[in-house]
């Protein structure tokens, strides 16, 4: 009995010290930076470039990218001895963010993708409006700074792009004679033989279910232009899914995708595809330029390349694009203008190359140059303007984890009425709710 | 000859079980001795070499040990404190609920928090743990003490009244005071509970991540294991070899809690004192 | 004798009133008022962000029970939660009494029984995806079993089963240690009784174990309850609610709700009317074993 009293007792002490020396921690991180900036920095050239010390925290969303991001911070230091940027990338970074906002406490810089979990926070108001910052105006593209306007304002500065297409293994195309399609028809034809060979020709992760309105999206995009007025028109009543032409073509080209697929596709993980196509049991595989460095890794030896995901007509293949990174200032944030001038030199275009070169995505900065040569035929078309941003973003929160069903369905049911019809009530009940 | 036969059944059933609960585990470890190319071209095979790359590179990441402090800190800690506080606040419970109102609005109070969806209180969890400056460590072992607690204090006082009373009453008639009486008395006869429990709320805290991610994400110095786990993770991958090797070496502490903590339970009872 | 009882009931009262004032305070502090909280957030339309948001009453709560998508996957929770109990009961039972019988090796079983919980979810997701997707069409290629031939997650009417089947497998170790402990309990002086009296062992089992591992199986059910009517993470590891939403539960649609959809007052509304499904069908469970049980 007594050993545990020990124990007991030694437990409740250690807790209560440690409690009183991370107390102290707490109120050191939070309410003074600077002085504990200061001491870190002392004796370095801060006091040369004159500015009060500042530590500004940047919540960082892509895992993958954190030593790249670090790499780029140390350089920022270099530059401006008194500001040191932490990059905190716990993972899980839409409930971090969230519970962030809840607790008051949101980090300096934030980024993000695209996409509807986060541009909420922009217009709820977390995000400083950056629309007349002149790195803004300057160092992007016309284009770029408008096609990322929230109700008219700028609230990040769009870093990097994702572009999706088919990745294909060139060694197989080159065995069996297969030339880069052009047209939607020439896509399948080439499909068509490697079938007739006995090769399966698309890897596809119907059961990630993230997959199948990443492929939705783009689709949507390339055959109508969808900027959401379609589900917006289904939800008023204006218009029925089964009336839509765009979106019966949609379900027909994913639904003929899948006669060249695994024969259970809808079973099969995204690992699992991934595997398939880069040990060369599959020919291809659509995904966006994520999938590159994770194809190299299941294999270092498979020779591949990427061709845009054509049209009907070659004229109209577009590239499907989105933001993978931006970069957002905290409207509470205590040292807006130190975070300004870091947004302010990465969006340099000798930075911003230095970032795209390690990270290997498209870069949205003015001047930068493609770093990979896998993503050159869609580097080209985004150049010459043909590239569409993916429809998701204009959808209604939660339509995409619905669409994701209603896709899923009809790989089950094969039935494109049916689909069509889901598809309609699906958009009414998450629009109307 | 029946008995050979239950015997026989027995036995089959331990080498069923056995083998559904060892393929998952060798592909646990044997996953984690493999190169991802490896990994990708064969998910079940043998590994080709005991390749221990993984492991090292899982240990050599930066701040790996500090994790694993966090980690060790935390469990502990909270563990600790979940033993004092259950078995003071259920046996009075458990002894006095049939009687006496407090106790029994007690005992209702606290089990009706194991039905709540951990949604609900979320994020006002959140909330209010920043508004007390207590978004760190010890604010987290507070709300794995009494996050433990509704769960905790339901399982035992369940089983301290399947146990007669007849010992505590003898100890109080001898003439001790009821703390004397619980400490000499009430305790050994709840430690095949608390037993349990430590191994349920080591497992639980150890592995959760939830909680850890909600209030511990301010700085990476606090990070515990699962989120450095979580982190091979990317937006769009997993990165299977090193999550394999972390998941084996988390693996390692709770088995050696339960073989410790069973010791416990087989040999609680004394079952010849308590004759009634 | 009586008297000196009397006695003993009243005394260590303070005492016992002192000791139970930490949980209390720590309790109501740092679990109930963020429940209330939440509760209240379920009386507004807060999307779990936005620094504002307004009072709408029970406004989501009439919504509620018109919502085809609850209603929906209530069917499959239900369905999910009786199989779980069922599955995890009687696997964890049977192990226990096995486990506590005269064994060879005990310590070894007991630890590889065990070893189930030791895993975290993202292994078992990761693995048994896997064992879905390539070995279990193996054996049914081999069995010549048609339904087992093509992944069982992507089909429409087995994926629950595939969901079921990694739960329980890992969810039955504590439940086995649970009853392993309740066993420890049962007097062996009442079973060598039976035996001398000729009892068979499913007559001893009914009158001797049951009565005595009652308690355990009440909190075993109570705390199954609790997981299969809010299972969230197993499907979320394995299926994601698919395919084509087959296996969306009420609580894949909790998380969605409120973190997804933005419709924060109405996610938690519909974890308080959860909550109060799985408190009622425990006070009923409660109140019909307990004059069962053995108790002094």
């Amino acid at each position: 009995m007594k050993k545990r009293l020990n124990i007991v007792l030694g437990a409740a002490i250690v807790c209560m010290a440690l409690s009183g020396c991370s107390g102290q921690e707490e109120t050191q991180t939070s309410a003074d930076v600077s002085t504990q900036a200061e001491e870190e920095s002392q004796g370095s050239e801060a006091a040369a470039s004159g500015g009060e010390a500042v530590e500004l925290e940047m919540l960082l969303h892509k895992v993958e990218v954190t030593d790249i991001m670090n790499t780029m911070v140390e350089e920022f230091h270099k530059e401006y001895p008194n500001i040191t940027v932490k990059v905190n990338c716990p993972g899980d970074t839409k409930t971090v963010l969230q519970s962030r906002a809840v607790a008051n406490e949101m980090p300096d810089l934030v980024t993000f993708p695209y996409d509807n979990d986060f541009l909420i926070y922009a217009t709820d108001g977390f995000f400083e409006d950056l629309s007349e910052e002149p790195f803004m105006k300057e160092n992007i593209t016309e284009e770029t700074y408008l096609d990322n306007q929230i109700d008219g304002k700028n609230y990040f500065l769009p870093v990097l792009s994702n572009a999706s297409g088919i990745y294909y293994n060139v060694d197989m195309f080159e065995e069996y004679g297969i030339e880069i399609p052009t047209t939607l028809d020439e896509f399948f034809e080439v499909c068509e033989t490697f079938k007739e060979n006995g090769i399966i020709a698309l890897s596809c992760s119907d059961q990630e279910t993230w997959t199948l309105s990443a492929l939705a999206d783009r689709l949507t995009g390339l055959i109508f232009d969808d900027k959401g007025e379609l589900f917006q028109d289904i939800a008023d009543g204006k218009t029925s899914a089964v009336d839509s032409e765009g979106m019966r073509k949609v379900g027909e080209i994913f639904l003929k995708m899948r006669d060249y697929a695994q024969p259970d596709s809808l079973g099969v993980g995204y690992e699992q595809a991934i595997n398939e196509f880069a040990n060369g049991e599959t020919a291809m595989m659509y995904q966006g330029t994520w999938l590159l460095p994770l194809v190299l890794k299941a294999n270092p030896d498979i020779n591949v390349s990427v061709f845009p995901l054509p049209a009907e007509k070659a004229e109209d293949t577009r590239v499907g694009i989105n933001m993978d990174l931006g970069i957002a200032v905290s409207v509470d944030s205590e040292y807006k203008e130190e975070a300004k001038l870091f947004l302010e030199w990465l969006s340099t275009t000798k930075n911003a190359q230095k970032l795209a070169d390690m990270e290997g995505s498209p870069s949205l900065i003015k001047g930068v140059e493609a770093a990979t040569p896998q993503f050159a035929s869609l580097v080209e078309l985004m150049d010459e303007g043909k590239s569409f941003r993916i429809s998701r973003a204009y959808w209604k929160a939660g339509m995409v984890s619905e669409i994701n069903n209603v896709f899923q369905r009809l790989l089950v049911n094969k039935d494109i009425d049916e689909f069509l019809l889901d598809l309609d009530n699906s958009v009414k009940m998450i629009y109307n709710q | 000859m029946k008995k050979y036969v239950c015997n026989s059944v027995k036995y089959i059933y331990l080498f069923l079980g056995c083998l559904l609960i060892a393929l998952p585990l060798y592909l646990t470890i044997a996953n984690a001795m493999k190169t991802p190319q490896q990994l990708s071209q064969n998910f079940f095979a043998l590994p080709e070499s005991f390749y221990l790359n993984n492991f090292a590179e899982v240990i050599s990441k930066a701040n790996f040990f500090r994790y694993a402090f966090n980690s060790v800190f935390i469990t502990v800690v909270g563990v600790a404190l979940i033993q004092i506080i259950v078995p003071f606040t259920a046996f009075p419970i458990a002894r006095r609920m049939g009687t006496e109102p407090y106790f029994k609005f007690l005992f209702y109070f606290i089990t009706i928090g194991i039905f709540v969806p951990f949604e609900v209180k979320m994020l006002p969890l959140v909330k209010l743990m920043s508004s007390i400056h207590m978004l760190n460590p010890i604010g987290l072992i507070l709300l794995y003490a009494c996050g433990a607690l509704c769960q905790d204090i339901f399982l035992m006082v369940g089983y301290i009244k399947t146990i007669p009373r007849d010992m505590e009453e003898a100890s109080a008639i001898d003439g001790c005071n009821r703390i004397q009486t619980i400490w000499k008395i009430a305790f050994p006869i709840m430690k095949p509970m608390l037993a349990t429990l430590l191994i349920k709320d080591t497992l639980w805290i150890w592995n959760d991540f939830m909680m850890p991610l909600l209030i511990l994400n301010v700085s990476d110095k606090y990070w515990t294991l699962p989120l450095f786990q979580y982190n091979f993770k990317g937006t769009y991958s997993v990165d299977f070899t090193l999550a394999f090797a972390a998941f084996s070496l988390s693996i390692i502490p709770m088995m050696l809690v339960f073989i410790f903590a069973q010791k416990k339970i087989m040999g609680g009872l004394t079952t010849g004192a308590v004759k009634s | 004798m009586q008297k000196k009882k009397k006695a003993y009931k009243g005394a260590g009262r303070a005492t016992d009133f002192l000791i139970t004032i930490p949980g209390f305070l720590l309790y109501s502090f740092l679990f109930m008022v963020p429940v209330c909280m939440g509760f209240y957030y379920s009386l507004t339309d807060w999307n779990g962000v936005s620094k504002n948001y307004n009072f709408v009453g029970i406004q989501n709560y009439i919504k509620l029970f018109s919502d085809s998508r609850f209603l929906g996957s209530l069917g499959f929770t239900v369905k999910y939660t009786v199989l779980l109990i069922i599955g995890v009961v009687v696997i964890s039972l049977t192990t226990a009494l096995i486990l506590n019988s005269k064994i060879r090796c005990g310590d070894f079983f007991r630890s590889m029984f065990f070893f189930p919980a030791v895993l975290s979810l993202m292994t078992v997701g990761l693995i048994f995806k896997e064992i879905y997707y390539r070995a279990v069409p193996l054996i049914g290629e081999w069995l010549n079993i048609e339904v087992l031939k093509t992944n069982i997650l992507s089909n429409p009417d087995l994926a629950i089963y595939g969901i079921l089947f990694a739960n329980i497998w890992t969810a039955s170790a504590i439940p086995m240690v649970l009853f392993y402990a309740g066993l420890k309990n049962v007097p062996m002086d009442l079973y060598e009784a039976a035996s001398i009296d000729g009892a068979t062992f499913w007559q001893k089992f009914k009158s001797i174990t049951v009565p005595y591992i009652l308690p355990t199986f009440s909190m075993v059910f109570i705390l199954q309850l609790k997981a299969g009517l809010g299972v969230f993470d197993y499907i979320m590891a394995l299926t994601g609610g698919g395919p084509g939403g087959a296996t969306e539960s009420i609580g894949t649609l909790i998380y969605k709700g409120a973190f997804e959809e933005r419709r924060f007052g109405y996610a938690v509304a519909e974890s308080i009317v959860l909550l109060v499904m799985i408190a009622a069908i425990s006070l009923i469970q409660v109140k019909m074993t307990q004059n069962k049980e053995v108790n002094e």
